[in-house]
């Protein structure tokens, strides 16, 4: 399924993207190839976000082109695994782990239809592979931030997604539930191509295979040592730097 | 106090206040959850422009008023997102517009003096079995709508954005849900007043969303509560003399006033409980 005769799983050409008359995105291209595990990182306001809005077919570029999985972002969003910010989630709803994880199988059926016993059962796959099967029946507002983004990942994982995009995953999780999702994330990039988004350097850890700088437009692509003018001349500040294979080191101080 | 059951009309007023709960139970839940009182108020209050109309032309006035507020939802519907003026001046200002056109085109109307009260607080004294029928008639469309699009109502309001990424048609099925809002506010205008209306779509919703674990038991609760609520209310109005619909309004204010402080005291509680449990 993921081999497209050498494809790549993302195809990002010379992408450019506005608000009303503010270019977010200016001229981007990028190919982010299968079982890749790409961070994209850059400032907040530097337009990741509007980056995986594209690549999940919300938004669309005012030039350019993008193939997710070989096809139109919106043709491929029921093999996209999307994990947006937990952080936007209004608390107060009344809701299970289980039916938010069961939300991500909505799309297969149509509108009228119940939900099918292989629903259920890739609801219940998805929430073991996670590890939160023993929380199934708590309110989803009752759990903790880490718990809640894993929830959030099965949901996207119960659709039984060949790509995941996950929009900054750290927000609201706690160091140790952090490098949890890591691990997680780890172990599910064994079957997937992955793609995260954060503005939080230090969680780039050893797990990424792949990085790209993005501040409106794209400063570098590639493995996982960034020039640190490359760094400096994006984020026009001093930012900490990332280390090849040392989680959390920070290599320069200003 | 059974003495007052034998009457027609609180016969009539009491059934009317269980099937107003139906109505508004379940569709309360969603303009609670997914935070559209206001876009509800504006709906309800835009419809009042219709009465007017309605009087003046010498239409079915509550005819003129649902094909307003379906206007106002249709327009709010369709705006959303589009639009470079922000959401609640837009919502702020029909409301305000379709209350001046009730009153500017009822001052029109030549001939009779219209009760412009009865459609604030409404009369629920004043049900007819007609309007009882009426009623019945769109619970149980607004009950089979809601079960047949539960999954998508339930991942609307929790999340349109991942939604719509599920391929899921959010924007038909959230006109879908502002028309059925419209709906409910016209045909329970008449029985329970635009203002009572907005009191039963959020209050007994909110008392369900103090204990609700799932969307389905919070509209079960909130259904149940404005039963009771709307009993009370009515009973109380009889004995006390008092204008039925306002009573049932400030019932059921205080009944959530003292039941979310209730609810936060047995939360605190029960935390205090278990942090001094792991202290120790």
């Amino acid at each position: 399924m993921n081999d497209d005769g050498g494809n790549p799983c993302i195809s990002i050409k010379n992408v450019s993207v506005a608000y009303h008359t503010e270019v977010v995105l200016d001229d981007i291209s990028l190919d982010i190839e299968h079982k890749d595990f790409l961070a994209i990182i850059g400032p907040n306001g530097g337009g990741k976000t509007t980056l995986v809005k594209v690549l999940i077919g919300m938004l669309e570029p005012i030039a350019g082109t993008v193939s997710v999985l070989g096809t139109s972002p919106k043709r491929s969003r029921t093999k996209i695994g999307y994990v947006p910010q937990t952080a936007h989630y209004a608390t107060g709803f009344p809701i299970t782990a289980y039916e938010v994880v069961l939300m991500g199988r909505s799309g297969r059926r149509g509108l009228f239809h119940r939900f099918t016993k292989e629903d259920v059962k890739a609801a219940h796959e998805a929430l073991g592979r996670v590890g939160m099967l023993a929380h199934r029946d708590r309110p989803f507002d009752h759990l903790s931030g880490g718990q809640r983004q894993r929830v959030i990942i099965a949901r996207a994982l119960a659709n039984e997604p060949e790509l995941l995009l996950l929009d900054e995953p750290n927000v609201g999780v706690d160091p140790a539930a952090k490098s949890e999702l890591y691990t997680l994330l780890h172990e599910l990039n064994e079957s997937m191509t992955i793609v995260l988004v954060t503005h939080d350097l230090t969680a780039v850890s050893s797990h990424v295979k792949t990085i790209a700088c993005i501040n409106k437009r794209l400063y570098s692509h590639g493995g996982k040592e960034i020039p640190r003018e490359t760094i400096a001349e994006m984020y026009h500040c001093p930012v900490e730097l990332i280390a090849h294979g040392v989680p959390h080191r920070v290599l320069e101080e200003h | 106090m059974l003495e007052i059951l034998s009457y027609e009309f609180m016969q009539n007023a009491l059934l009317a206040g269980m099937l107003a709960s139906v109505i508004c139970g379940i569709i309360g839940v969603y303009v609670v959850l997914k935070r559209i009182v206001f876009i509800s108020g504006g709906i309800a209050h835009f419809s009042f422009g219709g009465i007017g109309v309605g009087y003046y032309l010498g239409v079915n006035p509550l005819l003129a008023a649902l094909g307003f507020s379906v206007l106002a939802a249709l327009a709010i519907g369709a705006s959303k997102d589009r639009m470079d003026l922000q959401e609640d001046t837009s919502i702020g200002i029909l409301w305000a517009v379709g209350m001046a056109a009730g009153v500017i085109f009822v001052g029109l109307s030549k001939g009779y003096a219209v009760n412009l009260f009865s459609y604030l607080f409404g009369n629920i004294l004043a049900v007819s079995r007609t309007d009882l029928a009426l009623m019945a008639a769109l619970g149980l469309g607004i009950v089979c709508t809601v079960a047949a699009l539960y999954k998508e109502f339930l991942a609307i309001a929790f999340d349109e954005e991942y939604a719509e990424t599920l391929g899921i048609p959010t924007r038909w099925l959230y006109v879908l849900l502002l028309c059925l809002i419209a709906l409910s506010i016209v045909i329970l205008i008449k029985v329970v007043g635009v203002i009572l209306v907005i009191a039963l779509l959020t209050i007994p919703a909110s008392i369900a969303r103090l204990y609700a674990t799932t969307v389905r038991g919070m509209m079960v609760l909130a259904t149940g509560a404005g039963m009771v609520l709307a009993t009370t209310g009515l009973m109380a109005s009889y004995y006390a003399d008092l204008a039925s619909g306002a009573t049932i309004v400030i019932v059921s204010a205080m009944a959530f006033f003292s039941l979310s402080l209730m609810r936060r005291h047995q939360v605190q509680a029960r935390r205090a409980r278990a942090v001094r449990r792991h202290n120790q």
